[in-house]
C-alpha cells in the first residue's frame, strides 16, 4: 500500500517559482490497477517520479509499504526502489549493446545475485511476456511492442509490489498497444499493483481506477469507470 | 553488485569501441616503454658491474699497471727496482704483494725458437683441465698432474705446426723454445678465438718467468681501494720508474668502461624519465578526454542503470575501472615494448661487456602500478561526473 500526504513540489524557472504539484493526497491499495491521466504539463509525470521512487525532492510525506521513504538514506532508497518498484518507460529505455537477457537481468545484477539464479529468473519472465526465444537477441532487432515487453520483463524480474509505467504505449501503434495492455492485465490478474500514466483515454479507461490531474491537482478520482 | 560483475561490465564497454580504446592507450604505452627500456638496460649494466666486483672480491684485489715501450719492442719495462720503489713508498703497507708479469690476464707474448726460425709467439696459459680448446686436431691436452707441476709441454695451433713442421702430425714430440724454456709439443688445435698460437700450463709459465715483464700486478690489501692505489702507483712510476724515458706506464682501470656507461645511463635515465612523465601526463589527459566523451555518449545507459538499482558508487566504479583497465593494458603493452626495445638497445653496447636487458619484478610492478594510477587519477573526474548525473533529467 502506498500513501501520499500533502505532496507539494515546485520548480524554479529563472526568477519565478512554479508549483507543479499542489497538496496531493492519495492512497493506492495493493493489487489496484490505477491510471493517472492529464494533459502534458499537468504534473502527472512529476507525480509518477515521486511514486516510483525516482524523485525524493518534494514536500510532504510518502509511505510505501509502511516505510517513510524520506527517512531512507540515498543508498537504502536506491535499494528500496530496486526491490519494490518496477519501472516501464515510454521509449523502453533498453541498453542497446546488451542482449535482451542481460537487459532484463540488470536489476538482479545490482542486487548482487548469482549468475545462475539470474539466468533462471530471466527465463521465467521472458516466458511470462511471451518472448521465450528472444533472450540472446539485441533489443534493436525487435519490434516496438517486443521491446516494450522486454522492458516489462525487466520491471517484473525482481517481483516488485508495484509496477509503474510512464506512457507505456506512447510509442506504439494501436494494435501493439492492445498487446501491451493484455500483458498488463495479466500482471494485474496475478496481483501486481499497476500504476499507468497516459494521456490516451482508450488506455486509461482499461484501468480499474482513473485519477485525473490538472495543473498539479487531483481533479477526479473514480473507481470502476 | 559484485566487483567481478563491475569489471565484466567495464570490459564489455571497452570492447564496444576497440579503435578508440587502442588510440587512447598509445601515450601510456610510449611512456611506460621508454622508462622500461632505460631501466632494463640500467639493470643489465648494474648486474654486470656487481658481478665484476664479486669476481674480483673472490680473489685478491688487483691493480694492474702496463708498460708500453716507445721504440724497442723487446723492452719489458718493469724491473725489480720498480718493485722496490713501490714497496718502499707510502703505498708499501697497502700492498701485500707485487708481481711482474709478462701476461696480460692469461695472454702473453714472447720470443720463440721453432726449428731454426726465431719468431714472436702469442700464447695463453692454461689453469684448468676442463678449459681445453674446442677442437683438438692431433695429440692431447694437458692432464691435471701436468698442469699442477708445470710440466714443460706445449700445444700449438694447427697453422703454426703446418708452417714450421710441414704437417700437424709431424709437430708432435718436437721441441719449441719459448722465452728461455724448452717445451715439448704434445698436441695441436684448430684456430680458436680464446687461445693464442700456443698454450702452456700456468705453473710452467711461472717457473720460467724472469723478473722482468710488461705488466706489474699489485695485490692490494683488504679494505684498500685498488683504483686509488693503481693511480698513485702509476704517478709514482711516471716520475721515478726505471724506464720512464723509454715508454709509458698506464694503469688499466677495468671498471672505467662500466663507469662511463653508468654515467651516460644515469644522464639518459633522467632525460627519459622526464620525457616519460610528460608522455604519461598527456596520455592521462587523453584518457580523461575519452572517458568524458564516453560518459556523455552513454548518458542513457547511466540513467537506465541508476533507475534499475545501480547506486552512485556502482556507476562511479564502473567508469573508474574502465579507465584503469584501459591504462593497465597500456602499461603491460608498454612493458613488453620496453623490453623489446631494451634488447635491441644493448646490441649497440660493446659485446665484450656481455650486458643483457633485464626486467625485474620491480619493473613489472612499476609499469602496472604507474599506468593503473594514471587511470585512477585521470578517470576520477569523468567517473564522478557519470555518478553525479541527475536521474530525472536523463530519463525525461
Amino acid at each position: 500500500m502506498l500513501e501520499l500526504k500533502q505532496i507539494n513540489k515546485s520548480f524554479t524557472r529563472g526568477k519565478t517559482q512554479q508549483r507543479v504539484l499542489k497538496d496531493i493526497n492519495m492512497t493506492i491499495d495493493d493489487g489496484e490497477f490505477v491510471s493517472i491521466m492529464g494533459h502534458s504539463g499537468s504534473g502527472k509525470s512529476t507525480l509518477l517520479n515521486i511514486i516510483g521512487l525516482l524523485d525524493r525532492n518534494f514536500e510532504g510525506s510518502y509511505e510505501l509499504n509502511g516505510i517513510d521513504t524520506k527517512a531512507l538514506s540515498k543508498k537504502q532508497y536506491t535499494r528500496f526502489r530496486n526491490q519494490n518498484v518496477g519501472w516501464v518507460f515510454q521509449n523502453f529505455k533498453l541498453i542497446d549493446n546488451m542482449t535482451v537477457a542481460k537487459n532484463i537481468g540488470l536489476p538482479l545484477l545490482y542486487q548482487g545475485q548469482r549468475h545462475a539464479d539470474i539466468d533462471e529468473k530471466v527465463q521465467f519472465v521472458l516466458d511470462q511476456v511471451g518472448l521465450a526465444d528472444k533472450g540472446q537477441t539485441y533489443p534493436k532487432l525487435l519490434s516496438g511492442g517486443q521491446q516494450q515487453r522486454v522492458a516489462i520483463a525487466r520491471a517484473i524480474v525482481t517481483q516488485p509490489n508495484i509496477v509503474i509505467a510512464d506512457e507505456p504505449t506512447g510509442a506504439l501503434d494501436s494494435q501493439t498497444t492492445d498487446e501491451i495492455m493484455t500483458v498488463f492485465k495479466q500482471l494485474h490478474a496475478q496481483g501486481t499493483t499497476l500504476i499507468i500514466v497516459t494521456h490516451d483515454e482508450a488506455v486509461g479507461v482499461q484501468a480499474q481506477r482513473m485519477i485525473k490531474i490538472l495543473d498539479g491537482q487531483v481533479m477526479g478520482d473514480a473507481d470502476e469507470i | 553488485m559484485k566487483f567481478k560483475d563491475t569489471v565484466l561490465t567495464a570490459f564489455q564497454a571497452l570492447k564496444m569501441n576497440p579503435k578508440r580504446s587502442i588510440m587512447t592507450i598509445i601515450g601510456i604505452v610510449i611512456g611506460i616503454a621508454a622508462v622500461i627500456t632505460i631501466m632494463a638496460v640500467g639493470n643489465g649494466v648494474n648486474h654486470m658491474a656487481t658481478s665484476q666486483i664479486k669476481s674480483s672480491n673472490k680473489g685478491a684485489q688487483n691493480a694492474q699497471i702496463g708498460f708500453t715501450a716507445d721504440d724497442e719492442n723487446d723492452l719489458d719495462g718493469f724491473t725489480q727496482a720498480d718493485v722496490n720503489l713501490l714497496k718502499q713508498s707510502n703505498l708499501g703497507d697497502k700492498i701485500s704483494r707485487i708481481d711482474i708479469s709478462a701476461l696480460n690476464e692469461d695472454d702473453g707474448q714472447d720470443e720463440a725458437q721453432i726449428g731454426r726460425t726465431t719468431t714472436t709467439l702469442d700464447y695463453t696459459v692454461a689453469h684448468h683441465v676442463k678449459k681445453a680448446p674446442s677442437h683438438l686436431t692431433h695429440g692431447r691436452y694437458f692432464n691435471a698432474t701436468e698442469l699442477a707441476v708445470g710440466q714443460s709441454d706445449i700445444l700449438i695451433q694447427d697453422s703454426v705446426a703446418k708452417r714450421y713442421f710441414g704437417t700437424a702430425q709431424q709437430a708432435l714430440g718436437k721441441s719449441v723454445m719459448l722465452g728461455n724454456q724448452a717445451y715439448t709439443i704434445i698436441g695441436t688445435y684448430a684456430t680458436d678465438d680464446v687461445y693464442g698460437s700456443a698454450i702452456i700450463p700456468y705453473q710452467a709459465y711461472l717457473k720460467a718467468a724472469g723478473n722482468e715483464g710488461t705488466n706489474l700486478i699489485l695485490r692490494v690489501k683488504k679494505g684498500q681501494n685498488p683504483q686509488k692505489i693503481g693511480r698513485a702507483a702509476e704517478r709514482m712510476l711516471k716520475k721515478d720508474g726505471t724506464n720512464r724515458n723509454k715508454g709509458t706506464y698506464e694503469y688499466f682501470d677495468t671498471n672505467a668502461l662500466i663507469g662511463t656507461i653508468s654515467k651516460v645511463l644515469n644522464g639518459l635515465t633522467f632525460f627519459v624519465s622526464a620525457v616519460a612523465a610528460i608522455s604519461l601526463f598527456i596520455a592521462g589527459i587523453g584518457v580523461m578526454n575519452m572517458m568524458y566523451i564516453s560518459v556523455s555518449e552513454r548518458t542513457q545507459e547511466i540513467g537506465i542503470r541508476l533507475a534499475v538499482g545501480a547506486t552512485e558508487s556502482n556507476i562511479r566504479n564502473q567508469f573508474l575501472i574502465e579507465a584503469m583497465i584501459l591504462t593497465a593494458i597500456g602499461g603491460l603493452v608498454g612493458l613488453l615494448m620496453g623490453y623489446l626495445a631494451a634488447t635491441i638497445a644493448v646490441k649497440f653496447i660493446p659485446d665484450e661487456l656481455h650486458i643483457k636487458a633485464i626486467i625485474t619484478l620491480q619493473d613489472v610492478v612499476f609499469a602496472v602500478g604507474v599506468s593503473t594510477a594514471v587511470g585512477l587519477v585521470f578517470g576520477w573526474l569523468p567517473a564522478k561526473q557519470a555518478a553525479d548525473k541527475n536521474l530525472i533529467d536523463i530519463l525525461r
